[in-house]
């Protein structure tokens, strides 16, 4: 197991992000975190990257604690914009190249080049779209064991959804894991084995994503739709 | 541990040449003064004293900003997603801002101390001047001001910086962690830190004295003193955001 989250709940002054969160997650397969804005998705994953800590509960990773260990196996993607202001798309390949081993530079530029980027281009300076394919393609240049996606299709225009998914399943492998949030359920249905509906900080129903469909006699879509509607 | 420092340093470059941009021109125009025409000598000497004090103040006030920004921005996923601990990324601040102080000190002491010379070769009278000085202290403090003691006084300066600088680091961290979740974080941690400061000086001025005009031991006292509250303070901080980092 590589995940290992038993009882999380992450308290901040006025409100609480994640009330309950018990998930597990297994080498090898990939995992939609599905749910509307604000309902925990993003505080849990910001758990499991070391980002912030749990109020309550435990996250494990490989049977122990997030830390330096987990950090060097975990690529997380967040959904904001967060480089150095004065960084071009050359200098971010740089510091992922500087802090994480398993980072392939050679990797980074062919996907820069895919992706349509200029080395020199100030991070800052690209427009939402750019930005997101940016940190899309120094998360994926990583050959980490877990990969976190926080929304990477906000900002992707249409058609290159496709070419982006196709990307993300690439790191795919029988010893990594990928964990992608996003509102466009319909975009991951045909490409997850495992489903993760958050509500309220809490699960609401998980399972694999061929089990739900058959139990409950409809899509995935479909279960989003009655689970928050 | 050393590509976190590189990292820190490079954050702040952009101040620096903006600083050393400006003395490179207040350079240019002191000379033109001391060759050519010396009325504008004084004016141009204070000025360059006055942006060095300045640039020197701005040096802690930037690291200050920039570790609060790191700590409340998105650019703090930047540090700490990285498979550093805290203990790692908050020494290597500590050691960018080290290196900032020292290094950037000893280029405005250097060019002061060129300026000084050229000017005692310009004006025999200065070298006269400057030895008036050390009569005066000596014979007013009874201090020898030889260069041990301007080393040591100048040490003992940048030691007490980065003690400063580690306790704001200590407040700073205290309101985004451990007071994250109360009203009036802020000023809380804030009063924690001007406590703290009034209370350690009271503790040296009734140990050791006024330690800038004492003698050498009294100094390097009090630098001992500084430097094991500087790495207590690093300590704590590291430790906060090692037990309730919530970016």
């Amino acid at each position: 197991m590589l995940i290992d989250c038993k009882n999380v709940q992450k308290k901040y002054l006025s409100k609480t992000a994640v009330e309950d969160i018990s998930i597990e997650i297994e080498k090898g397969k990939i995992y939609a975190l599905l749910g509307p804005n604000g309902s925990g998705k993003t505080t849990w994953m910001k758990m499991v990257a070391g980002l912030s800590k749990p109020t309550s509960g435990y996250i494990l990773f490989k049977g122990e604690p997030i830390g330096v260990k987990s950090k060097s196996k975990v690529a997380y993607m967040p959904t904001e914009p967060f480089y150095y202001n004065y960084m071009t798309v050359q200098d971010v390949g740089k510091y992922y190249q500087d802090f994480f081993a398993d980072f392939d530079i050679q990797r980074y530029n062919s996907l820069i080049e895919r992706m349509e980027l200029n080395q020199k281009d100030k991070a800052r300076n690209l427009s939402s779209g750019l930005a997101a394919k940016l940190k899309i393609a120094a998360t994926l240049a990583r050959k980490a064991e877990l990969y976190m996606l926080d929304e990477p299709l906000n900002g992707i225009d249409i058609i290159a959804r496709e070419k982006i998914i196709t990307t993300i399943l690439e790191g795919a492998s029988e010893d990594a894991s990928i964990i992608i949030s996003s509102h466009l359920v319909d975009e991951l249905e045909k490409v997850i084995d495992f489903a993760i509906f958050i509500k309220n900080g809490k699960v609401a129903l998980q399972g694999e994503a061929e089990r739900l469909r058959e139990e409950k006699n409809a899509s995935i879509v479909e279960l989003y739709k009655s689970i928050y509607a | 541990m050393w590509k976190l420092v590189k990292y820190e340093l490079r954050k702040q470059m952009q101040s620096k040449a903006i600083i050393f941009g400006i003395v490179a021109l207040l350079e240019l125009v002191w000379f033109f003064g001391l060759f050519v025409k010396n009325s504008m000598l004084p004016g141009t000497s204070g000025l360059l004293f006055l942006v060095a004090n300045i640039s020197m103040i701005y040096l802690y006030f930037e690291s200050i900003v920039t570790f609060s920004n790191d700590l409340k921005t998105k650019n703090s996923y930047m540090l700490f997603m990285t498979p550093n601990s805290s203990y790692k990324i908050v020494g290597a601040k500590i050691v960018a801002s080290g290196i900032q102080i020292i290094l950037y000190g000893l280029c405005f002491f250097g060019i002061g101390a060129l300026d000084i010379g050229i000017m005692a070769i310009r004006f025999s009278g200065v070298s006269e001047v400057i030895e008036m000085i050390k009569k005066f202290l000596n014979q007013s403090v009874q201090i020898d001001v030889d260069i041990t003691y301007v080393f040591l006084s100048v040490l003992s300066i940048i030691i007490m910086g980065i003690f400063i600088l580690s306790l704001a680091y200590v407040s700073i961290t205290l309101s985004a962690t451990f007071l994250a979740n109360k009203p009036y974080k802020g000023f809380v941690s804030f009063v924690i830190f001007v406590l703290i400061v009034f209370v350690q000086e009271k503790i040296v001025s009734a140990v050791l004295g006024n330690v800038l005009l004492s003698d050498q031991t009294t100094i390097i006292l009090s630098l001992v003193w500084y430097a094991v509250m500087s790495v207590l303070a690093y300590v704590v901080t590291a430790w906060m955001l090692d037990k309730r980092v919530s970016l």
